[in-house]
């Protein structure tokens, strides 16, 4: 009974932290509208900043909390509300990703700042002290979180609803519009409720720090399992979000008391299967919740007006094709050999970009779980043929797109955020019951070999370039194909309207279905390449932090188009090729994919839309040196003579 | 950075040459990028109700948006007492005086009736005129101050809304379609309340669908159609444009 109380007491207290951290979220969101995805990196941040503070330079605790929470944290804010304003009225994705770009840029900065080798044991704020509550010994730090918990909850409460400045952050979120024309400085407002937030962050992100050693993505992740809890308050109730995360603390600490325990591991079949499970029950959480949102209402969407890039025909898509697998022939052949695993590399980063083109090129969805099928069909390929086969790779993307249906099939009844954010939720379950979990790859990981086919070997590293090269380009040919097709229309018609699609009879939700088993298909072949790349992959490789700088990669290079999949890959092998002869870089990849994908953020076609326009553009210029040149000759000129002729 | 445009009735009936409250040049303007507006020009008269008629789809609406600083003019220039301010911001211009009651109930639904008020003070009128203003004009708001505005009526919205324009002393009130949908003896209350904050010299532009109103309460009118102002001038020659403009031919 004691240990029973023990874990509730100890679930309510975690719940407080998570409810800190949500309902920063939570305000961030409802009054600008961005989903503040950066959210766990700017608490993770905040936690190494605490400890470097503290434990190295011997700052007294308060002096550390302060400058951390109240001085670090909303500066931090500032800045990212300037980087945002540029995006004001942007799509969900277009902010999800300048946001998840915002936290892999952090992730890569702490990496750069704070060595990730160093252990770093942050004490407990208020030491060892602890009080006896029901027998139950409880520390000073975990009482000092229910208080600040509680003063956040009341404090936000009475900001919001007491005070004008509150009135107007409500108003804003009422209607932004109107509130500009009652003379709200609405720059202001956002400005503040991002301070409030990154404080509310930083706040979490300290209170987690006590009694851990800090891992950068471990922290990041923690952070992130708020989002389970906000999207019990439906990303807008704050006392919702409050409930939220009590619950998810409770589940996850009474998943500790011995019989309960020992009941679930009876149920489960395999050792150590439950603790997988308690692993990820952020990331169930997360899922249930937005299982539990209702389904998202069919609205009418704003007319926006869209650079659709061209659609290439069947020959030139195949003559392209061709001439890709032509080129990385001739380019391994060239480059010296040490570098022809880059080129692999960047060829199965182009592949993995490729099954985002078709789902967020295509139907206007973000999958931020992309790397679970690159996994899944990198395991079924080396469990079951070794890699020898092109049947491995065949059958490790049918075995990724059945899983990507049956994720698709709960997920498309959301739509935009709602349904990336339930990938991600996947993502993490995928980390910890599948990926993470030692029986499946592998304590030494799983050996994935390179297949033989017409009985040509593909073993050297110059002969599986060239059939990365055909296997990325027989794939782009059928997107190609796809987008081309009714399908297709389909597709395109989902993405500008749900609504108008819907009411031409369209069915929509099994044509999103489909897309994601698509994509997961690409995906699940790039895995093969993944393995066949690398020799032997362990669950550890395909972290959902990977799937988030997939995503980032795929969106600098060009999200719309199978040429910017191919960029992505480009990018993705000059960059590796980088880190691997220049000592000092550690991080800064990271870094500077994240601030590219801020700067393109604007640019919806990515690189490849900007070249494209680069070429367009030059073709315009020679025309219009065309026409002045015409307008330089005599006959031209004459009246402008008389003009000045004129007094 | 923008000097205050306080209505100053005795100067304004007078002096001529004084550039009037907001005057709009050549504007093209709409959403993205299809025009609505085809190089109009309009100027708010200095203390007085201006009436702008027009059919469904003139672009009525737009040309208020442009003046309150909703929508930016793509060409043209948009004019606060004579100086070029295309690039304010419609807060900014709520601020120095310039108050735009939009279509439609423009009330905030989740606030009660107070918290619409406070919020409306942050043009810069102080809350106690504010609440006085309104609560003396329309009583019935005083009795659901705590209630909230998207539980009121339709013309106890429009009251709530039209208050904050009354209330927070504009230079000028720009109000669109006041009458859409409420009881005549609802829109003449409402339409008195116009009347009465003019007389003490505030500008006001009022957008009308249904002519005959517009035409009651106006000094000067002007008629659009299909985004061009078609006549401007006094309301008594106005009715020839008017049935060109809704009913077709040429006026």
């Amino acid at each position: 009974m004691t240990e029973l109380l023990q874990f509730t007491l100890f679930g309510l207290m975690l719940g407080c932290v998570y409810a800190i951290a949500a309902m920063g979220l939570v305000l961030t969101y409802t009054v600008t509208g961005v989903f503040n995805f950066a959210h766990g990196a700017v608490g993770m941040i905040a936690a190494f900043v605490y400890f470097d503070l503290r434990v190295n330079r011997g700052w007294p605790t308060p002096l550390a909390i302060l400058v951390v929470v109240f001085l670090l944290a909303p500066l931090m804010g500032l800045v990212t509300e300037r980087l945002l304003r540029r995006f004001q009225g942007a799509d969900y994705a277009t902010s999800l990703v300048v946001t998840v770009a915002l936290t892999v840029g952090l992730l890569g900065l702490a990496t750069r700042l704070f060595d990730p080798g160093e252990a770093r044991f942050t004490p407990f704020l208020f030491g060892e002290r602890r009080i006896v509550v029901a027998s139950v010994p409880i520390t000073y730090d975990r009482m000092f979180q229910v208080v600040v918990a509680a003063a956040v909850a009341f404090g936000l409460r009475g900001l919001l609803f007491r005070t004008t400045l509150g009135a107007r952050m409500r108003a804003v979120v009422d209607d932004g519009e109107l509130a500009r024309l009652n003379g709200v400085r609405s720059r202001s407002i956002a400005r503040m409720s991002w301070m409030i937030g990154f404080c509310l962050a930083g706040l979490g992100g300290v209170l987690f720090a006590g009694g851990q050693n800090l891992n950068a993505i471990v922290l990041t992740l923690l952070v992130l399992n708020a989002y389970g809890a906000a999207m019990v308050g439906r990303l807008t109730s704050l006392p919702m979000t409050f409930v939220g995360a009590l619950l998810l603390g409770l589940i996850q600490e009474l998943t500790n008391v011995t019989w309960l325990a020992e009941f679930f591991e009876g149920l489960l079949p395999g050792e150590g299967t439950f603790t997988r499970v308690q692993l990820a029950i952020p990331g169930i959480f997360l899922v249930v919740a937005m299982l539990l949102v209702p389904s998202a209402r069919l609205t009418a969407g704003r007319i926006v007006g869209r650079d659709e890039p061209a659609v290439p025909s069947l020959r030139g898509s195949l003559l392209s094709a061709a001439g890709l697998v032509a080129g990385v022939a001739v380019l391994t052949s060239v480059l010296p050999s040490d570098v022809h695993g880059d080129v692999v590399r960047g060829l199965v980063v182009a592949t993995i970009s490729l099954s985002l083109v078709a789902l967020t090129g295509l139907s206007g969805q973000v999958s931020l779980t992309q790397y679970l099928f690159v996994g899944i069909g990198a395991f079924v390929t080396g469990k079951y043929f070794g890699g020898d086969s092109v049947f491995g790779m065949l059958l490790g993307g049918l075995v990724a797109a059945a899983i990507g249906v049956i994720v698709a099939l709960p997920a498309v009844r959301l739509r935009g955020l709602h349904l990336a954010l339930s990938t991600f939720g996947i993502a993490l379950i995928g980390r910890e019951a599948i990926l993470g979990d030692p029986r499946v790859f592998g304590l030494a990981g799983l050996s994935v070999g390179r297949p033989e086919v017409f009985g040509i070997s593909m073993q050297s590293d110059a002969a599986f370039a060239v059939w990365c090269a055909v296997v990325f380009s027989v794939l782009a040919v059928a997107v190609g194909a796809l987008r081309r097709s009714w399908f297709g229309r389909q597709l395109t018609a989902i993405r500008d309207s749900e609504l108008a699609a819907a009411t031409l009879g369209l069915r929509v939700r099994a044509v999103k279905v489909a897309i994601f088993g698509f994509s997961a298909f690409i995906a699940g072949c790039s895995g093969a390449l993944f393995g066949g790349a690398s020799g032997a992959v362990q669950g550890t490789q395909f972290e959902p932090v990977t799937s988030l700088v997939i995503v980032l990669f795929a969106f600098v290079g060009g999200i719309t188009t199978v040429g910017g999949a191919l960029l992505a890959g480009v990018l993705f092998a000059l960059l590796g090729y980088a880190e691997s002869n220049i000592a000092d870089l550690a991080g800064l990849v990271f870094v500077a994919i994240g601030a590219a994908a801020i700067g393109l953020g604007r640019q919806p076609n990515g690189l490849a839309g900007v070249l494209f326009d680069a070429l367009g553009r030059a073709r315009t210029t020679r025309t219009s040196i065309g026409e002045r040149a015409r307008s330089l000759r005599p006959s031209a000129r004459r009246p402008t003579l008389e003009l000045e002729g004129t007094p | 950075m923008l000097s205050t445009a306080a209505p100053d009735a005795s100067a304004a009936a007078t002096d001529a040459a004084q550039p009037a409250p907001i005057e709009l040049l050549e504007v093209h303007a709409g959403y993205g990028k299809i025009d609505v507006l085809h190089g109009i020009g309009i100027a708010v008269p200095r203390g007085g109700v201006a009436a702008l008629l027009g059919p469904n789809g003139a672009g009525k609406s737009t040309t208020l948006g442009v003046m309150s600083g909703l929508i930016r003019p793509n060409r043209g220039c948009r004019h606060v007492q004579g100086h070029h301010v295309n690039g304010a911001d419609a807060d900014e211009l709520a601020r120095i005086g310039i108050c735009h009651v939009r279509e439609g109930r423009s009330v905030f639904p989740n606030l009660t009736v107070l918290d619409n008020l406070k919020v409306a003070s942050s043009a810069g009128a102080s809350m106690d005129r504010l609440c006085e203003v309104a609560f003396t004009l329309f009583p019935r708001l005083d009795e659901r101050q705590k209630q909230l505005a998207g539980t009121l009526s339709g013309g106890e919205k429009q009251m709530l809304a039209l208050a904050r324009g009354l209330g927070t002393d504009p230079a000028v009130l720009l109000v669109d379609e006041l009458s859409m949908g409420l009881a005549p003896l609802v829109v003449a209350e409402l339409y008195e309340a116009v009347a009465t904050v003019a007389a003490t010299g505030v500008s006001v532009l009022v957008v009308e669908q249904f002519a005959t109103i517009g035409l009651k309460y106006a000094d000067t009118v002007y008629v659009m159609k299909s985004g061009a102002v078609t006549y401007s001038g006094p309301p008594e020659d106005a009715m020839d444009a008017v049935h060109a403009a809704y009913l077709g031919g040429h006026g």
